[in-house]
């Protein structure tokens, strides 16, 4: 245990030593505080955009039998329109298609509407954006407008007519108690597993260079013999884990403090975020559960493969088929996440086998039906796994740290693992 | 205390790299591990060491299978290596609580020892900024900084100037003084005649030769002559035609020739047959093997290759 301590203390000073570690810290906390803060100025940009903007000009032009003037028509859809969205301007516009047409190309309007009936009409209009919402809008309006003059025709009283139009569908949710609201969770669901991976890997390849770098200047050859290879595997895995949590809790802790503080100015599509920060207690704890196994499970690999290399060029190769693993992990995950369907069977199955259950437990806690029973199961699972991991780790370590030259083929590193059993 | 190894056999896979090794120490005393590249004296150390067990055989500690947690063992290995990066007390710190020492005992020591070696000014620089001999003696520092009672050096002196040598050759007496078990493994023969009392020689994992230098030396001691003459090449022609009976492998070295004994006790035929030669002769005189002589004499035989060693 104190030798466990010493590499752990020893590690995470190294760690928390390191230039690159401490300017990458600081760096995300920066980033993420800018980043958080940026909705302030957005805002406030937002409302001096919209008064200073030239408003968007749009003729109008009825045709003679609709039964419309382009007057009453332009007076129509400024009421309806502005009120919605109070951008754009309708004119009344007397003459040719042809030349509205040229009117839009010398910019006197930004686009024009040539109506036939409420509903037919030709837009005319010059680049149209991606997220052009204008001719939906439109639409509406004009359908409403539709249906009133005909309610009237049938002799519908304008009460009658607007409770008609005005009518909405009232829902009220009442989940059970495993039900889960995926719209609710999606967002953070998604947000926590890309964390979650993104640390893991970071994390894990962290020892993993530790390892390697320890092995190539030969420091392996004194540690080895000092101290017990389960001392070193376990102290240098919670060191960088340490370390790792405490960066973590630095940035997230510095995204959580700008949102704070800039809180008022997350209103419209920023609103999204209050979800994010206001996620359940229960949930953030199963987050850094999954991430504390997911990290511990990875890094036993990741640290008895590097073990394996002589040299820092070759971890990448050694690791990689690790990596890799994770990576399709996450894609499982991650299509089960999109298709809102997290209970299927390779999810189910997922949840249960260490190496994938980080990730797929979660998943499955924020947005599928768990039972508690299974949650501890899969748990209990992972911290074995985790342990197992660790205690194989270490004896491939003790193996893999003396020796130079090509890194084994795996055949080669079970039968030597058998041998050391004997 | 006894130190003993007795028996040791170790195979990595289907290679046999220890054929049952034995020999045996005691404190005060400096024990020359030799052999050559791909002998198995790595993997002997790493057996003591405990980084991996032998398939059979025991490394006794007066008399009882060594417990490698009780006992600190001060290593320096072949291999050379600490944390290039890191602050060197830092790292000897580290090194020091690894083999059980407190934070406060470790750096005490490490002070002391890179002060004995001339060192203190460098305590807080970065390894990789240091020469290759400081570094060695960094490494150096890492092996004794615990005060072990025993201490196996792997060629000790590779890479250091005649200076550091004799700062090196130092401390090595004193640890030997102070009683301390000192197994000590080099190619440089003239180190290990100076310090060891005994030797063994392994030679493709098993001990070809071992026991007390002197007596070693003796065993071997009386077969080679020196004929000491200015007439070389006649001496040489004389050995060959008229003395094949008595004598063997003649040939010119810087003093006259010499020769090699076919049977014991063939030295008084020898000084008879030189005295009435004719030949100008200012001595037969006895040739003493160097270590170095033994070694070669030892390791060299059936196969000339040593094959490639088990721990590159």
């Amino acid at each position: 245990m104190k030798q466990f301590f010493a590499v752990f203390e020893y590690e995470l000073g190294t760690y928390l030593k390191k230039r690159p570690f401490q300017i990458v810290t600081l760096l995300l906390m920066v980033l993420i505080a800018v980043g958080m803060t940026l909705p302030r100025f957005l805002a406030s940009g937002e409302e001096n955009t919209v008064t200073g903007l030239e408003e968007e000009q749009i003729a109008v032009m009825a045709s003679q039998d609709m039964g419309m003037t382009s007057e009453q028509l332009s007076q129509l859809l400024n009421q309806s329109m502005g009120a919605m969205e109070g951008e754009e301007v309708f004119q009344p516009y007397s003459g040719t298609k042809e030349e509205l047409m040229q009117a839009v190309e010398d910019n006197t309007y930004t686009s024009g509407l040539v109506f036939d009936s409420l509903l037919q009409y030709t837009r005319i209009a010059g680049t149209v954006g991606l997220y052009d919402q204008f001719s939906s809008v439109l639409q509406e309006v004009l359908l409403q407008t539709y249906r009133a003059q005909a309610m009237a025709q049938n002799g519908m009283s304008q009460e009658q007519v607007q409770q008609v139009l005005s009518a909405q569908v009232e829902e009220t949710l009442e989940q059970t108690e495993a039900g889960k609201n995926q719209a609710n969770s999606y967002l953070f669901t998604y947000v926590l597993i890309m964390l979650l991976y993104m640390a893991i890997i970071f994390y894990g390849q962290m020892v993993a260079s530790s390892v390697a770098t320890e092995k190539s200047s030969r420091a392996m050859e004194l540690l080895i013999t000092s101290a017990r290879p389960t001392s070193l595997m376990f102290g240098k895995v919670f060191g960088a884990g340490c370390a790792g949590l405490l960066q973590f809790v630095l940035v997230l802790g510095t995204a959580y403090g700008a949102y704070q503080i800039n809180e008022p100015y997350y209103t419209g599509a920023m609103s999204i975020m209050k979800t994010l920060f206001n996620l359940p207690v229960e949930t953030l704890l199963y987050a850094i559960l999954c991430f504390v196994m997911g990290f511990f499970i990875y890094a036993f690999i990741f640290a008895a493969l590097a073990s394996l290399v002589s040299r820092l060029e070759d971890l990448s190769n050694v690791i990689t088929p690790a990596t890799m693993l994770f990576v399709v992990v996450f894609i499982i995950v991650m299509v089960a996440l999109n298709s809102g369907e997290v209970d299927t069977p390779l999810m189910i199955a997922c949840s249960y086998i260490p190496l994938t259950s980080p990730m797929a437990m979660f998943v499955r806690i924020t947005m599928g039906n768990v039972a508690g029973w299974e949650i501890a199961v899969s748990v209990a699972l992972m911290a074995a796994g985790a342990v197992a991991l660790g205690y194989l780790g270490a004896a491939i370590y003790r193996i893999g740290v003396l020796m130079y030259g090509k890194p084994p083929k795996l055949s080669g590193l079970v039968s030597m693992l058998k041998n050391r059993q004997k | 205390m006894q130190f003993a190894v007795e028996g040791l056999h170790k195979s990595f896979g289907q290679k046999q790299v220890l054929r049952d090794v034995s020999f045996s120490t005691e404190s005060g005393k400096a024990f020359g591990l030799l052999g050559r590249n791909g002998a198995g004296k790595t993997t002997t150390i790493r057996i003591i060491m405990d980084v991996f067990p032998a398939d059979s055989g025991k490394v006794l500690l007066d008399g009882a299978p060594m417990v490698r947690e009780k006992i600190n063992i001060g290593y320096l290995p072949e291999e050379r290596g600490l944390y290039p990066k890191v602050n060197i007390l830092e790292q000897l710190i580290y090194l020091g609580r690894l083999q059980g020492m407190t934070a406060h005992d470790a750096k005490a020591n490490s002070m002391k020892w890179l002060e004995r070696l001339g060192m203190e000014e460098h305590a807080n620089k970065k390894l990789e900024t240091l020469s290759k001999g400081n570094q060695q003696k960094i490494q150096l520092t890492a092996a004794l900084i615990s005060d072990p009672n025993f201490v196996i050096l792997d060629e000790p002196f590779s890479g250091l100037d005649p200076v550091n040598a004799m700062l090196l050759k130092d401390v090595v007496r004193e640890l030997i003084n102070s009683g301390k078990i000192v197994l000590f493994s080099s190619h440089q023969m003239n180190y290990v005649e100076e310090f060891c009392d005994s030797i063994a020689i392994l030679h493709h994992g098993e001990i070809v030769l071992s026991g007390s230098i002197r007596e070693l030396r003796r065993a071997k001691g009386r077969s080679r002559w020196l004929i000491q003459t200015e007439e070389t090449e006649k001496a040489l022609r004389f050995c060959r035609e008229s003395l094949s009976d008595v004598v063997k492998n003649a040939h010119a070295v810087k003093e006259g020739a010499a020769v090699e004994l076919l049977h014991e006790g063939g030295e008084a035929a020898l000084f008879a047959a030189v005295s009435t030669s004719g030949l100008i002769v200012d001595g037969v005189q006895l040739i003493t093997p160097t270590l170095n002589d033994i070694f070669v004499e030892a390791t060299t035989g059936d196969d000339d290759e040593a094959e490639g060693s088990e721990d590159k």
